[in-house]
């Protein structure tokens, strides 16, 4: 996610937004689509267009406003602070809920070498496990291990790269037309609900404007950049999808915690099921890794700035907010303690839904407040009613997708939001002191 | 309510009673009857919650007096967003209240038209009434004093009689055979009760601006505001718990007409239709009284700029006849979308919306009153206690809210999310005519505030907003 000071060509800063976006959660999601059938590619052509709308729209604010386009920026200048907040506190909760995602994923590749794994108690303790080692190596001065996500991002694009290139040669379209929709509702819900779930691999598409201020040529790169990224993204994700589903049968894919692993034994035979795996282990950790590396920064940050406890931004002797980390890591066992299902992919389904419905929240705010800061700029009236076009597209999507996420993920999600506006008025951010305007990323 | 002379306790006591009573317990006995006796539990909590919340917005009132309450304290408290998803949860938990009290009325009505009871017949009238009663109030043509007190005595009426002979044949070993018969444990059977309940004391939060009124508020408006609330609570509880004594449970269940079958039960047929006619002109009455109101408070929202200006746009009659049309584009939406299989299971979801709605504007408020102390100049122990209050109404308020259950919580969850659009596209909208983008609006702006003034005092006496 970070940008060095030397300028950035096209081929560049593709990578990055390819980076961003492409991240584990291809690994699981092709068993949770099985859930609801082959129908579920269909909604997932849906979010990848609406990924790439987001993408350009973030592209175009990126230039037009390098400094403060940020989806915290967006709804606090757009919609006010407190709007601003709930912002803050969405992302870093999601990013904990992904979090656990996250964990999940892992557990379920390492259930190929261990099947024991497979029982939800042991599973549930193993991922427990994984975050509290990953907790304390953030925790010491081990962080050069935070140094493999870019290598990691590489190792995932190998065996995705790989199957969809070459599992077309055993593919079997007979499997995708026997299982269109296998849900008991009607195919639109099916699809709503697969739009949401593959939200998930999306997120991070905004993180294109970050780049902006760091590219060679920001006019002509940056939307090309985001736009040949989400696609080459996208295009990874949906004929990887295809591939596995028309290699596995859909009962043995849906009741699968390593679907890619046993799609690729399907191709090449149990060795390359096995390397996939390890791969898929890899991966995850790493991502994994990187990604409470980043929670404790956010909720630094934030904390610093008066609109976290205090104690998020204390340090300990290796300059790490070592209680801040500590206490994510409790409240994420909580919740995988609390989710746990009979079916890991069940559990992995509700982290990524609870992910996905707290970063709609965030996207509603920012594209609402994009209303506004567009409107403080001076365009042309023309100009505009174009912008407002998409952004309405845009929105119209995201309520769409909110739904998808389910009565479940909808009813804690508006409590916790509720529960937001209190902690807002708990913080110093509330109170109008501190300095709660966050630097940008 | 805005005279010089200032009120006494007695005074006090019965505006606070008068503005909680309503018929929201016209058809509380038979979802309640779902639930089981152990629901009236959930309504002594839901009472004491009340009181909590009555009690710390009648405190608070000292700050902003004259004010338009929950608004100004949030926007105040945490901005003005926050002051926004006051208006429009307070905007969304009236018309969702008013398609519940619709469907009481179409209930009551179905004791003389039997076919109402057919879920989709009686949703029909449903939307009847509402549009009825819209185009009245944007024709221009206001209720006359004395139709108030006929609805008044109409809806006192039937309680007053099952209050006064109900304990003629009143069986209280019916309240022991069913305790619980909803199927689920105990304390969720309570919880149930508990948010639906909450739709009987809405109006509570018009406590905060009985301090301006007052002789002597600091003493007076915590006890009128306890007593008033405790009075409205006594009613409705013992003339709950009398109808389930005097009707078997699965009768209850059943009917959309509890009190008309009460009172059947009682004195006979005539009785019962007696009642049934009472019921139905006092949710007509009330109905009226809120659709006026929902229409108002969406149009000082929107001279507020808070709104849409359309909003506020009035017709030559002075109604803001697109905010109610919008409106009550929106109830019959509505009354499509959570068709039920009964009518009290599609009236408990619209009620159940509505106790939402206010529950966010009650979350906000103690929120933002957390705040407003931090700086308030009250002497320490004084505000201690009102700490401890909001802690307190904090903790009833998401009890409440969890108890709303999933189905609601989800429409709820769509409609916050959309108060963020909402207000996005509102202010969007002002800049676009602070520079001359975008014509004005129609209405002379100075005209307009002018009758929200008017239309503010009106609503001091629905006893809502203020």
């Amino acid at each position: 996610m970070t940008v060095s000071q030397a300028k950035l060509s096209l081929p560049q800063l593709t990578l990055v937004v390819i980076g961003n976006v492409l991240g584990p959660g291809l690994f699981l999601l092709p068993a949770n689509l099985a859930a609801l059938g082959s129908i579920s590619l269909i909604g997932w052509l849906f979010t990848a267009l609406f990924a790439l709308v987001m993408a350009l729209l973030f592209a175009r604010l990126g230039m037009i406003r390098p400094d403060r386009c940020s989806l915290y920026a967006l709804s606090c200048d757009g919609i006010g602070r407190l709007a601003g907040f709930q912002v803050v506190y969405g992302y870093w909760f999601g990013i904990w809920a992904s979090n656990v995602a996250g964990a999940v994923a892992t557990v379920g590749y390492l259930s190929w070498f261990f099947p024991s794994l497979s029982n939800p108690v042991t599973g549930c303790i193993t991922a427990v496990g994984i975050i509290w080692l990953l907790t304390m190596v953030n925790m010491t001065n081990l962080r050069f291990i935070g140094l493999f996500q870019s290598m990691t991002t590489g190792l995932t694009l190998i065996p995705v790269s790989c199957l969809a290139l070459f599992g077309w040669w055993k593919f079997d379209p007979e499997l995708l037309q026997q299982a269109y929709n296998v849900t008991e509702d009607s195919d639109l819900r099916a699809i709503i609900s697969a739009a949401s779930l593959t939200l998930w691999t999306f997120l991070g598409m905004e993180a294109a404007c970050n780049a902006a201020s760091a590219a060679k040529n920001p006019k002509r790169d940056v939307p090309l950049a985001t736009l040949i990224g989400t696609v080459i993204t996208a295009v990874i994700y949906l004929a990887c999808t295809t591939v596995v589903m028309g290699l596995v049968p859909n009962d043995v894919l849906q009741s699968s915690s390593a679907p890619m692993a046993l799609a690729v034994e399907a191709l090449l035979g149990t060795t390359a099921g096995t390397i996939v795996s390890l791969i898929a282990v890899i991966a995850c950790l790493g991502s994994l890794n990187s990604w409470i590396l980043t929670q404790g920064l956010i909720a630094r940050t934030a904390a610093r700035d008066g609109l976290f406890p205090a104690f998020f931004a204390r340090l300990n002797k290796n300059n790490v907010p070592a209680q801040g980390h500590m206490l994510t890591a409790l409240l994420v066992s909580l919740f995988l303690i609390v989710t746990v299902e009979p079916q890991l992919n069940e559990q992995f389904e509700k982290a990524a839904l609870v992910c996905v419905f707290v970063s709609l929240i965030s996207y509603v705010y920012a594209l609402s407040g994009s209303f506004v800061v567009l409107r403080q700029l001076h365009m042309s009236e023309e100009r505009y009613r174009i912008m407002a076009l998409i952004i309405s597209i845009s929105i119209f999507y995201c309520f769409m997708a909110a739904i998808g996420t389910g009565a479940d993920v909808l009813c804690y999600g508006v409590i916790a939001v509720l529960f937001s506006v209190v902690l807002f008025a708990c913080s110093g951010a509330g109170n109008g002191g501190g300095n709660w305007m966050l630097s940008d990323k | 309510m805005h005279s010089d002379k200032k009120l006494n306790l007695l005074q006090l006591t019965v505006i606070v009673t008068g503005n909680m009573m309503g018929p929201g317990l016209f058809l509380m006995p038979s979802n309640l009857a779902a639930i089981g006796s152990v629901a009236i539990l959930g309504w002594v909590l839901t009472a004491v919650g009340a009181m909590i919340l009555a009690l710390m917005f009648a405190r608070l009132g000292f700050l902003y007096p004259g004010n338009s309450g929950l608004y100004t304290f949030s926007h105040q408290g945490l901005g003005r967003f926050a002051g926004f998803q006051v208006v429009y949860g307070y905007w969304f938990s009236i018309w969702t209240g008013n398609v519940a009290a619709a469907l009481a009325a179409t209930g009551y009505l179905s004791y003389f038209f039997p076919a109402l009871h057919d879920p989709f017949h009686g949703c029909l009238a449903a939307i009847g009434l509402i549009w009825l009663l819209s185009l009245f109030n944007s024709s221009g043509l206001r209720v006359i004093g004395w139709f108030q007190v006929v609805t008044t005595s109409c809806m006192l009426a039937p309680v007053l009689l099952i209050l006064g002979f109900g304990w003629m044949k009143a069986d209280p070993s019916r309240l022991m055979e069913a305790t619980n018969v909803s199927g689920g444990s105990l304390f969720d059977a309570i919880t149930d009760a508990a948010s639906l309940t909450l739709w009987t004391f809405i109006g509570l939060e018009s406590a905060c601006n009985a301090s301006v009124v007052s002789e002597n508020p600091r003493r007076n408006v915590p006890i009128a505001t306890l007593l008033g609330t405790g009075v409205a609570a006594a009613a409705y509880i013992l003339c709950t718990s009398m109808v389930m004594m005097l009707v078997p449970n699965e009768m209850l269940q059943e009917t959309s007409a509890p009190l008309s079958l009460a009172a059947k039960t009682l004195f006979g047929d005539l009785a019962g239709s007696l009642v049934s006619g009472c019921a139905f002109i006092a949710c007509i009455g009330s109905l009226n009284g809120w659709i006026m109101m929902q229409g108002l408070v969406a149009r000082m929202a929107a001279g507020d700029h808070l709104f849409p200006r359309i909003f506020a746009r009035v017709n030559r009659h002075q109604a803001p006849v697109f905010g109610l049309f919008i409106a009550a584009i929106l109830m019959s939406g509505m009354l499509f979308l959570t068709l039920s299989p009964t009518l009290n299971s599609q009236f408990q979801t619209m009620a159940l919306l509505c106790v939402f709605g206010t529950l966010l504007t009650y979350v906000y408020s103690v929120a933002s009153a957390l705040v407003i102390l931090r700086r308030s100049s009250f002497e320490t122990e004084y505000r201690r206690g009102l700490y401890l209050l909001a802690f307190m109404a904090l903790i009833y308020c998401f009890w409440a809210a969890l108890g709303a259950g999933k189905e609601v919580l989800y429409y709820g969850a769509v409609a916050m999310l959309f108060s963020a659009v909402l207000y996005g596209w509102t202010q969007q909208q002002e800049l676009a005519v602070q520079e001359g983008i975008e014509p004005p609006p129609d209405n002379n702006p100075d005209s307009a505030s002018k009758d929200d003034m008017s239309g503010s005092r009106m609503m001091g006496d629905a006893g809502g907003y203020q």
